[in-house]
This record gives C-alpha cells, sequence and structure tokens, in this order.
C-alpha cells in the first residue's frame, strides 16, 4: 500500500466520520475516497468505485447545471478547485436514476500543505432546503470533551497552508491554525475565544466597504442553516491591515447528524 | 471487577510454537462484575474461551463491540448464549453515518460469509452506540468515538469505584505525535485517570512509522498515551500476528527499563486481573 500524505489521511478518516457527502481526489482528480454519504447518493460502494474507469465513475455522478442542461468540465466545483487551487461553490443538479433532477450544492477546496504542497481537493454536497433539527444539536463544546470529529478536523487543520478556523455551535473559536493566526494576527491560546470577541476584534466589510449584516457571515450560515457558505469580503485583523479574502464555511455534521460546530477557511484574493 | 483476557491478537489469529503465551486468538476481553454480571468487550475469536466464566443462572451478558473488523467480531457466531433462548445476549456497537448496527453486524451474520442470520437469532438484542452514557446493567459505561479507520469506539467501564477503558485498536499520534495537547487527545476524555488501560501496542516504533495511517499504535506510544492521560495500569494489546512471545517479551522489557514509573502489563493470552 503506497502511503499517503498525512494530510490526506487524516481528511479520510475525518470525512468517514463526518455525515455530509464528501469525496477526496488526488491532484489530478483521481478519486482517493468518498464516504458513506456520497455512496447513499450515487448507489456505488466506494470499494467498488475505485476499480471504475474515471469515466464510468463520472456518470455515476451524473452532475447537470440546476436545469438538467450538461454542465461543462470547466464549470465543475472540484476541477476549479484543482486548476485554480481557490474555493468553489456552486449549486447543480445530480440527475436521478428516474431522471429527475434533484438540486444540490457542492463546495470544494484544493488541498494546500505547507511547502506550497498542493494535495489535492476535497468536494462536500450540501442539501440547500436542508431543515437543521434543533434537537440534534449540541451547544458549547467542552475541551477535553471534543468528539472526534471535532478533533480530527482540529489535526487535518494543523497541516494545511490555509488559514482555518474550528468553531462550536454558539461560534465560539476553539481552533485556529497558524496560517490563520498569520492572517488575523491573533494569537490562538488554548481557551476558547468567544464569538463576541472575535467579532470586536476583527473588521469585516463587503467589497465596495458596505457593511455585511451577521445573518449574511458564512460562519452564520453555515451555523444557523447548516449548510457550507462561500462570500468574498474585505476583513482587517489585529495589524490594522485590509486584505480582500474569500471566506468559507463548512457546517461541521458529525455521527447521527449532530451540528458540532463550523469550519472556516480564508483564502487571500489578489486586488 | 474481574478481567480476563480471552483473546489478545491483533488482525488475524495466529496459534502456533511462537505465540503460545501470548496468545493466537483475537481480541476479546470478559469483564465480570461483583455480582457474577458478564460483560465482553468485542467479540474475536477469544470470546469462546469466556464460555467457562457464564455463571450458572445467568439470564443476561452485554458484548460492547470496538469497531466491526474481522478480527473483533468473528467470534460472535460461536459465542454459546446466542442460540441459549434463556440468556438475553445484548450486543453493543458503532453505527455508521448511514446505516445502524444491525445493517452493518448482518453483513458478517448471513450468507455468505456465515450460514446463521442475524434476525434468526432471537435472543439477541441489538444496540446503536452513540458517544456518551450506556444504559448498560450493573456497570457505568461510557463510549467515545476514537481514531481508526471506520467508526471505531473506546470503552470506559466502571464498577465500585473501578474503572478500565478498552481501546484495543487506536492511534492517537495521528496528527498529535507529542500527546502533550490532552484536549486535543483522541480517546483522552474515556481514558483519564483510569486504573486499567487495555490498550493497542500493535507495532514497534519501526513498525509505525511504515505503516502510519493504519490505526494502530506502537508500544511506545500506548506508554506514551498512559502517562498522558495519568493511567495507573497499561496492559499492552492487540500484538501483531507477525511478533512471536519471544519479540513481545524484548518490547516489553525494553519499555519498562526506559520507564519503570509505569505498572505495565503483558498482554499475555488468559491473564486475570483483579480490580
Amino acid at each position: 500500500m503506497a502511503a499517503e500524505p498525512i494530510e490526506i489521511i487524516l481528511l479520510r478518516q475525518w470525512a468517514s466520520y463526518i455525515a455530509v457527502p464528501t469525496w477526496i481526489t488526488d491532484t489530478e482528480g483521481r478519486l482517493l475516497y468518498y464516504n458513506e454519504s456520497v455512496e447513499s447518493i450515487i448507489g456505488l460502494r466506494f470499494e467498488e468505485a475505485d476499480e471504475l474507469p474515471a469515466e464510468d465513475l463520472a456518470d455515476r455522478f451524473a452532475m447537470t447545471e440546476v436545469d438538467g442542461s450538461p454542465i461543462s468540465h470547466y464549470d465543475r466545483p472540484l476541477i476549479i478547485a484543482l486548476t485554480k487551487q481557490m474555493p468553489a461553490h456552486r449549486r447543480i443538479g445530480l440527475r436521478n436514476s428516474d431522471q429527475t433532477v434533484r438540486e444540490l450544492e457542492v463546495t470544494a477546496i484544493p488541498i494546500l500543505s505547507s511547502g506550497d504542497r498542493h494535495l489535492g481537493a476535497m468536494a462536500t454536497i450540501w442539501d440547500p432546503n436542508y431543515q437543521p433539527d434543533p434537537k440534534g444539536q449540541i451547544a458549547k463544546l467542552r475541551r477535553g470533551q471534543y468528539p472526534i470529529e471535532v478533533i480530527l478536523t482540529r489535526h487535518w487543520a494543523s497541516y494545511l497552508a490555509i488559514p482555518i478556523w474550528i468553531t462550536d455551535l454558539p461560534g465560539n473559536l476553539i481552533y485556529s491554525n497558524q496560517p490563520a493566526e498569520a492572517l488575523t494576527g491573533a494569537r490562538y491560546e488554548a481557551g476558547d475565544f468567544p464569538a463576541a470577541v472575535h467579532a470586536e476584534l476583527f473588521k469585516v466589510c463587503n467589497l465596495d466597504g458596505s457593511p455585511i449584516p451577521d445573518e449574511e457571515m458564512p460562519l452564520t450560515i453555515a451555523l444557523t442553516r447548516r449548510v457550507a457558505s462561500h462570500r468574498p469580503l474585505r476583513f482587517c485583523g489585529l495589524d490594522g491591515t485590509w486584505r480582500t479574502i474569500e471566506a468559507t464555511a463548512l457546517p461541521l455534521v458529525g455521527q447521527g447528524q449532530r451540528l458540532l460546530g463550523s469550519v472556516a477557511m480564508f483564502w487571500e484574493i489578489d486586488q | 471487577m474481574r478481567i480476563t483476557l480471552c483473546g489478545t491478537r491483533g488482525s488475524v489469529g495466529r496459534a502456533g510454537g511462537k505465540t503460545v503465551r501470548y496468545g493466537g486468538d483475537t481480541s476479546s476481553v470478559a469483564v465480570q462484575g461483583g455480582n457474577g454480571s458478564l460483560l465482553i468487550l468485542d467479540a474475536g475469536s477469544g470470546i469462546a474461551n469466556a464460555h467457562d466464566l457464564i455463571s450458572p443462572g445467568v439470564s443476561r451478558i452485554d458484548i460492547l463491540l470496538t469497531h466491526l473488523h474481522m478480527d473483533h467480531i468473528q467470534g460472535l457466531g460461536f459465542f454459546h448464549p446466542l442460540y441459549n433462548p434463556a440468556i438475553e445476549t445484548h450486543i453493543w456497537g458503532p453505527v455508521s453515518t448511514t446505516a445502524g448496527l444491525a445493517s452493518r453486524l448482518s453483513r458478517y451474520l448471513s450468507p455468505p460469509l456465515f450460514p446463521v442470520r442475524l434476525r434468526d437469532l432471537h435472543s439477541v438484542h441489538l444496540h446503536d452506540v452513540p458517544p456518551g452514557l450506556l444504559s448498560v446493567p450493573n456497570f457505568s459505561v461510557r463510549a467515545d468515538l476514537v481514531i481508526h479507520p471506520g467508526p471505531t469506539l473506546g470503552y470506559r467501564v466502571e464498577e465500585n469505584g473501578h474503572s478500565i477503558a478498552y481501546l484495543p485498536d487506536h492511534e492517537p499520534a495521528l496528527g498529535s505525535p507529542t500527546f502533550d495537547e490532552t484536549s486535543w487527545l483522541s480517546g483522552y476524555s474515556i481514558i483519564e485517570g483510569v486504573d486499567l488501560l487495555i490498550h493497542d501496542a500493535q507495532y514497534s516504533d519501526e513498525e509505525y512509522r511504515a505503516k502510519i495511517g493504519w490505526g494502530h499504535s506502537s508500544y511506545r506510544q500506548a506508554l506514551s498515551l498512559a502517562r498522558a492521560a495519568e493511567v495507573r495500569t497499561l496492559v499492552t494489546f492487540h500484538h501483531d500476528p507477525e511478533h512471536s512471545d519471544e519479540e513481545l517479551d524484548r518490547l516489553h522489557e525494553q519499555l519498562r527499563v526506559e520507564d519503570p514509573g509505569l505498572e505495565l502489563v503483558a498482554g499475555l493470552a488468559g491473564a486475570v486481573l483483579e480490580l
């Protein structure tokens, strides 16, 4: 068995515990793993998919535009993430076996690690009409009792070169990796970082300088609507420098469909 | 509590002249409570060695499965109480994100892998295990998901102020190689301060380096984890099928010399530990 990089190993383990359909590829787009939630969408176990030629696999995952028309290869989120090494988030159609088209959202992110290593991409699939069950939610995560889904998120985040935050359900920061510390200028200390505090410390606005309502922030959308969210914005950290970034927030949905918190990622955009 | 190591081998059974003392049967541990109650941790081929521990007249046995890899369930179909209508057997185990325990376990307990179907075992009761406390009679049992490929649980069992933790397949070093941040340490919540930790110690340091991500720990990592979690006694477990008694003695002695402070117990087949 060829040894995969630790980042891929950790992402794969994480994906196996995550209830969100998740697909991981190498830099050429070759399938490395998809989890059981993807199996239930495409009706093919990963072990069987591993042996299929890429074209057959693409046929199984019958992605279309929302209206059912063909989607260009280059408009597929995973292809964008792989080729541009930037996140991609868009609504797609998925053709069912009865030829009806189901509307879904796909968020793809490139897997970029330290030393400028591009390792592949990860796509997550979301139901835009999902209605969260408040009973299934747990509130503040207690230190020392983090669920395995959160522990694994922290581990892969610690290896990636992408600035990443992990929050609990009320939005408290429970982990910030080193690239995020460099971006925000705020050093993560062991201990919770209340949402209200980081809202005061950092300034954000739209690209035109207009304010962004809290309910439209990617993190808020991820935590309240339980779908991924993605938007460009202007950000000013503790160093007082305004930067243009793209922020992507993924709800962290674990075993038993428990919403545990969110993973927020940031990409600086050249202006 | 009386703990019997019924099967200690990992991955695949390895009976033979070189594995006499550490044993060739795969993972299974029997925990007897003060009132004769019986709890079994995993159902590898070693579970058959628990038959002699069943008290006459017992009406219920609980089996806690950490995960559904073959070396942890292959003995299940050969466990006599499953076919005894006078004994309720309650099997607890992890769910996946899309399937419950019954669906997952019946992949093994059905043809062509096994002649008897799970659904035909009428005295068997299945319980999906979420992280947290389980309603197991006579014991206090807590489960948590841990790092190992596929949904995998570790268990903490307490009775009368004594505690054991059982994590036969666990790779906490993945992503957290120095064990210094206990908040981010897989399994910590169930291992912390436990009297007896039965833990994966499948590899030597050198073997681990070649098998990162396979879901197991080295001897030294098991020891480091026990230290970080302030465990009183560590029992090495899930021995690699390629390791002879001689090799395991050597690994064990090496650690005992390096770290004489921790009580280190070799996971010998049939060993009985009292708390």
